[in-house]
Parts: structure tokens; sequence; C-alpha cells
């Protein structure tokens, strides 16, 4: 990692004014910072008044987790000639098990990671982190996925009876 | 400011605390809302995972924002799939929620895929209000070919229809053009 020393690297500032420094490499991970670096390569410092201090360190942790196992696979393909893949299998589990433990997460952080994921587009934990929360939803009834994400049930009773009539399946099936 | 009108007091939502008078923790009524309260493209993206029987018979319920995007939405029943859907429910049902699903679509259905259910009615249903349907794919519905047949003369787009569990005999291929 002595060469990261060499590298550019970039200050990314959060909502609640903490300074987080990054390489280049990792920042270019985040589609909308990497569009900004493209238009004015000379800025180094880069404000987001969308994303707090704790989600974005998140956010680079995860960048720099991918950034790493990208580096990874590189070298050992440049070693080889070509990389073998089991190897590259092994190292794809790897990170898919990584990704697994990264989202185990609350589900009010897992709401400000997908909004920042969004909104910084990094497309690999947008996915990641809309698809967990998909999955928290799979198989639940209404009252549970309510009660999984904290949610109020603002329905009123017309509402729902007019569900009931239009959608009667939903009712009679499933409790 | 009792007196004011609704219209004026507005003027006053806005209160500036210092930094310091406010809480560390966001309330709890903020944080409560924030799942309801996702922006609709999100939602939308999430909806796509669940699959659309789940949205049709759960998630709709759920609250008044989740309902309104996945009622107002035409883009997420573009694609309608209601394979794998684990015998969960009767053919009836999954007729019923497909028909919302094609509601929904408001005329925007491309793609529409059936396991073990879809009845002539159904399909004809389905072609009398997607005119932009361009793929069928179907795993052992009770389609005769005459359904397919009026189907594919309603539907000028259609470009792809897969069948899958059925006998691929000459009046089969004749019906949806093959011959």
């Amino acid at each position: 990692m002595a060469r990261s020393s060499t590298e550019n690297m970039i200050t990314l500032m959060s909502s609640d004014g903490e300074e987080f420094m990054v390489t280049e490499k990792v920042a270019r991970e985040c589609t909308t910072i990497r569009n900004m670096l493209e238009d004015d390569c000379v800025i180094t410092n880069i404000p987001l008044p969308n994303v707090t201090s704790d989600i974005l360190s998140m956010v680079i942790e995860y960048c720099m987790e991918h950034v790493a196992a990208a580096e990874k696979a590189a070298a050992e393909t440049a070693e080889k000639g070509s990389s073998s893949a089991p190897a590259a299998a092994k190292a794809n589990k790897d990170l898919e098990e990584w990704d697994k433990a990264f989202m185990n997460v609350d589900v009010y952080t897992l709401c400000d990671l997908i909004l920042a994921a969004n909104y910084l587009n990094v497309s690999g934990l947008l996915d990641l982190t809309i698809q967990t929360a998909a999955n928290l939803i799979k198989g639940k009834s209404p009252e549970q996925i309510r009660k999984t994400f904290h949610i109020q049930n603002d329905l009123s009773l017309e509402e729902e009876e007019k569900i009931r009539s239009q959608t009667p399946w939903a009712f009679e099936k499933s409790e | 400011m009792g007196k004011s009108k609704r219209g004026k007091q507005k003027k006053f939502d806005i209160v500036v605390f210092p930094r310091s008078v406010l809480p560390k923790e966001k309330p709890v009524s903020l944080k409560e809302r924030q799942w309801s309260e996702l922006p609709s493209d999100i939602l939308l993206k999430i909806f796509e995972k669940v699959g659309q029987i789940n949205v049709l018979t759960k998630a709709i319920r759920v609250c008044r924002d989740w309902l309104e995007v996945a009622r107002n939405d035409p883009i997420l029943w573009r694609k309608v799939d209601m394979t794998y859907h684990g015998d969960q429910f009767g053919p009836n049902d999954l007729e019923d929620i497909a028909c919302v699903a094609v509601n929904w679509s408001a005329g925007q259905l491309e793609e529409f895929s059936a396991e073990k259910f879809g009845s002539g009615a159904l399909l004809q249903y389905i072609a009398s209000r997607s005119s932009n349907l361009k793929c069928i794919r179907l795993i052992k519905s009770p389609v005769s070919r005459k359904t397919l047949k009026k189907v594919i003369k309603r539907c000028p787009l259609i470009e792809e229809i897969e069948l899958t569990g059925y006998l691929c005999t000459p009046a089969l291929c004749q019906a949806i053009g093959l011959l």
C-alpha cells in the first residue's frame, strides 16, 4: 500500500462537517463524484451535504473493500498471465461474504445507505442495499413488514376496505 | 399568533435551533417516517426485486405511500412475471392478481409470463388492454391455440411467444404463425 501515498487524495466532507481523505480511485467508485472529477480535474475537496458522517464512512468502507478486491484480482491476473478460475471464484465468494456481513445493519441505517448509494450513485452498493430491503419484505405479511421497517399504517378504514374489495385474494390467503 | 389564519401561520413552521440544542439521535417520528417516505424511484426498485405477486398481495397494504407508488407507476407493471409463485395461490386468485397488474400497467404492458394458470379469458383480457404487448411466456397454462391466435391478431407488436409444457403440433405452430 506504499504507492497509495503518491496517489491523488480527495477530501469528502459529510453534512455534519467531518472530513474523509480517500484516494481518487476509491472516490471514483461513486459515479456522482467521478463525474465531478471529470468536469473539474483539480477539485480536491467535495462537500456532500446529503450524507452524514456515519453513513459516509460506511460508503467509503464499501468502496475501499471493492477497490481492493478489484486490485487484487488485477494483480493476480498480471502475475500469472491469466487469473485461475478457482482463485477468482474464491475471491468473488469472499467479497460476497463481506457484502453479506456489511449488510448486517438496522433498518434505519439500511435506509440511509440506500439514499446515500442512490445520491452518490454507487451502483454495486445500491443493488446490494435494495436487494437486502427486498429480502426483508419477501414472505412477510403487511403487519410484519410494518413492524420490520417501523412504518405506521396510515391507510384509512375506507382505503383498506377499497383494497380489500379490489384485491380480495390478498386477504383470504395470506392471513 | 393564535388569531392569524392558517395560511399566514406557515411562515413560522421553520424554527432554527442552535446545533447544541438538537438531540443527538433523530427524533423517533422522523425515523418512523423514513421507510414510508422513500423517494418513489427507490421504492420502485425495491418493489421490482420483491416481485409483483408479493407487491400486489402484501406491500400495497403496508401504508398509503407504498400503495400509491405501486398503483400509480405503470413502469412497475411493464413486465409482469407471474412464474415462480410457489403454488401459494390458486389459479383463480392468480388470474385476479394478473388482472390488477394489467389494469395498473395502464396499457403499457410489454411482457407477460404465467405459470400453471392463464385461461383463455385472461389472455384475451390482457390482449384487449395491452396494445404494446411484445412477449408472452406461458408455462403449462391452459390456453388453447385458438386463444393464442386471437391474442396474436389483437397485439400487432408481439415478437416473442414462449410456450413450455405444450405439445408442439403442426396445428399449434400454424396458430402462432410458425407454419
